[in-house]
Parts: structure tokens; C-alpha cells; sequence
């Protein structure tokens, strides 16, 4: 009886460890690029000038491409902004493969259909000098196999399509989470901790929420 | 009773004056972000590009502050390693790139970076250009955006412009909070 309670005991154990791992193996399989770096990665959040949009109708207006789909892999990629690697402070992008399973809209000229495959640069990279991933204005990587409906633009020079106006532009379809960088540990105020939300941001993609999910 | 009642209106009172103030406050970088300029009376900035407009530009940007008297931008040099701030165009073109500029730093450095990418050059409007130009100087300086109910008085709004070409009253009171 006494062997019998042990051996239950022990492959509950087990069974608990195991979906600990397996847990653990699935959230670090989000994003490959930041899966090789060693130590602690800090997230830095650089700022820029955008123009924004006031609607998801100007979103739609301003967006050759509105897909729905999912990120197969991803690629980090730097640019030394002086032309000497290694030289002065690095930005980037995440060039990311995506497959389209639905075209809500196509304006590209290159008649995509559903399972086609597209690049997309994404507006966030790790920075190695740093061990930081970079958000540009606070964009967050999309997670590989998670649905996504994306608006997206047309870069002159390459098919490699970019997410308009950066945060505006990418919707995650499962759950509730807009994968959106709370500031709010991040910044400090006049005189207290708060931090008004985003709420263009906001207001933009629950349109495209009530609209597109 | 009466007391309790007058110090539970005063309270609340009180409360409600901090919580609206603390709504409509600009924003400064926490230290574990970026660090500040240790000599902010004695800028140099070096333009790394020879793209457009952007010597004339810079200029604009850098000098807008001048007026805090917190600090002082002085000009330009010809050496980017001497320089506080480094202003270059995106010769790379980056094919995220959504932002008119970006300000980027580093945590071991006090030097700070502004890329101006593509659509600077389709901004419609030489004030909107100037105007980027000064945000990304106050993100160099330690201010990261305001929050969006003080758009209007602050040129360090994140989205849109208000067709300024210098800093705003929310700007300052932030820049004098910095320095």
C-alpha cells in the first residue's frame, strides 16, 4: 500500500513537472530571434513622430493590404545608421514571414490570395549592444501561430511590406490582450505613477475589433 | 460627526485636485531609462547628413529650446564623437519605418541619435517639419511623449501636430522639471 501511495506520488510529480516544461518550452518559442540571448533582455522603448489616424476608416483608406493570417518565423535584422557595423547606436527591425489566410483587401498590384506567404519588417528588434528588444513607439513582435489582421503598406524599393502606422496597424485575433506596452511601470509623471492610456490607439483597434474579429 | 464629515470633504476635494493634476502632466524618461544631460547649458550636435533641409533644420530643432534657459544648445560641430546629439537621415531605408523621426539612445552613452526617416520628405509642410525636429530634441533632452488631454499645449504630443515651431507651455514646465 505504502509502495503503491509513492508511486503515485512520484508520477504526480512528474506529471506536474512535465507541464511546467512543456509550458515553459511553448512560451519561449514565441519569438525565436530573443530565444538565444543570454541574461535578462531589457525592453527599451524608443519614441518617435507619427502621424497617426483618427478612425479605422482612415486606417483602411491609408492600407493597400488588409490580411488576416499568422507569422511563420522571423528574422532580426540591424542597421548601423553610419554604415560601419559596430559603430554608433543600431536600429533595426524583425523581418517576419507571414501566411495570409483570408485578403480583405489588396490595392498591392500582386493579386495575394489565401496561403500565400508575405514579408513583413516589423517595427521592434533586439539590439545586441544592449541585450534589449527595441519597440519602436512600444510595438510588440507578433507571436508565431497566433491569428493576426494586419493593415499594411507598401515599401518603394522591396515586396517587403511594413504595419501602418506602426501600433496602429496590427490586431492580435485571439484573446483580449491588443499587445500593447503598458508605459505604465516605464515612465514616471509630474506627480504620480499613473499613465493615461493610449486611448487613439485604443479607439482605432476596438473599432477594427468590433468590425474584423 | 460634523468634524469627520468637513475632513471627508476636504479629502476628497483634495484628492480630486491630485488626480486631475496628475492626468494632465507632460512626461519625463525615469533615469533607468535614459540618462540626462549632465551638461545641459553646453549642447553640440553634429548633422550626419547632407540630405535636404536638415542642416537648417537641426538647427531649428536644437536652438527652439534655447529659451528655457535651463538649456542651451550652442551649435553645431564637425566631429560626431564630441557631439551630445547626432542627427542623421535613414540612408538605410528601414522598411518598418511608419515614424517621421525617431530619438534613439543608449544606457552607457549620454550621446543620443535622431533618425528622420522617408516620411519626413512627404511631410506637407515646412512648420511640420521643423516641428518633428523639436520633439525628437525634447526626447534627447529626457522628455518622452505627453499625455494625449495635453496635446494641444505640448509639442511632445505623439500623434498629429500643432503647426509649432517652437516648444509649448507643457514642453517647458517639463524641461524645467528635467534640469
Amino acid at each position: 500500500m505504502k509502495t503503491t501511495k509513492k508511486v503515485f506520488i512520484t508520477i504526480g510529480i512528474l506529471t506536474g513537472l512535465s507541464l511546467i516544461f512543456l509550458v515553459y518550452l511553448d512560451l519561449t518559442e514565441t519569438n525565436k530571434s530573443q530565444k538565444a540571448h543570454v541574461g535578462k533582455v531589457k525592453d527599451m522603448i524608443v519614441d518617435g513622430k507619427l502621424e497617426g489616424y483618427n478612425s479605422l476608416q482612415g486606417l483602411e483608406l491609408d492600407s493597400p493590404l488588409i490580411v488576416k493570417g499568422k507569422k511563420l518565423s522571423s528574422e532580426n535584422k540591424l542597421l548601423w545608421v553610419d554604415g560601419i557595423e559596430g559603430n554608433g547606436i543600431p536600429d533595426g527591425y524583425t523581418l517576419s514571414e507571414f501566411e495570409i489566410t483570408k485578403v480583405i483587401k489588396d490595392e498591392t498590384g500582386r493579386n495575394l490570395k489565401e496561403n500565400a506567404h508575405i514579408q513583413i519588417a516589423e517595427a521592434a528588434f533586439y539590439n545586441p549592444q544592449e541585450n534589449a528588444n527595441v519597440h519602436s513607439n512600444g510595438y510588440i513582435l507578433m507571436k508565431k501561430g497566433k491569428e493576426y489582421l494586419l493593415f499594411l503598406a507598401k515599401n518603394e524599393s522591396s515586396d517587403i511590406l511594413k504595419v501602418r502606422g506602426t501600433v496602429f496597424g496590427k490586431l492580435p485575433l485571439e484573446g483580449n490582450d491588443l499587445e500593447l506596452i503598458d508605459k505604465g511601470d516605464k515612465v514616471i509623471n509630474y506627480n504620480s505613477n499613473t499613465y493615461e492610456q493610449d486611448s487613439l490607439v485604443l479607439k482605432v483597434l476596438n473599432e477594427a475589433q468590433d468590425k474584423y474579429k | 460627526m460634523k468634524k469627520a464629515m468637513i475632513s471627508l470633504a476636504l479629502f476628497v476635494v483634495f484628492s480630486s485636485f491630485l488626480l486631475t493634476n496628475s492626468s494632465k502632466a507632460y512626461v519625463i524618461y525615469p533615469d533607468s531609462k535614459q540618462k540626462k544631460y549632465t551638461n545641459p547649458t553646453a549642447l553640440t550636435y553634429h548633422v550626419a547628413s547632407s540630405a535636404s533641409d536638415f542642416v537648417s533644420v537641426s538647427a531649428k530643432g536644437t536652438s527652439a529650446w534655447n529659451p528655457s534657459a535651463k538649456v542651451e544648445w550652442r551649435g553645431a560641430v564637425s566631429q560626431p564623437g564630441v557631439a551630445d546629439l547626432v542627427i542623421t537621415y535613414d540612408a538605410n531605408q528601414n522598411p518598418s519605418a511608419e515614424t517621421v523621426a525617431q530619438c534613439f539612445y543608449s544606457s552607457t552613452n549620454l550621446q543620443k541619435r535622431i533618425v528622420f526617416y522617408k516620411k519626413y520628405f512627404e511631410l506637407n509642410n515646412s512648420v511640420k517639419k521643423t516641428e518633428t525636429a523639436v520633439h525628437e530634441v525634447g526626447h534627447a533632452l529626457g522628455l518622452d511623449h505627453t499625455q494625449e488631454s495635453n496635446n494641444s499645449i505640448a509639442v511632445m504630443r505623439q500623434y498629429g501636430f500643432n503647426e509649432t515651431l517652437t516648444p509649448l507651455s507643457d514642453d517647458w514646465t517639463g524641461v524645467y522639471r528635467v534640469y
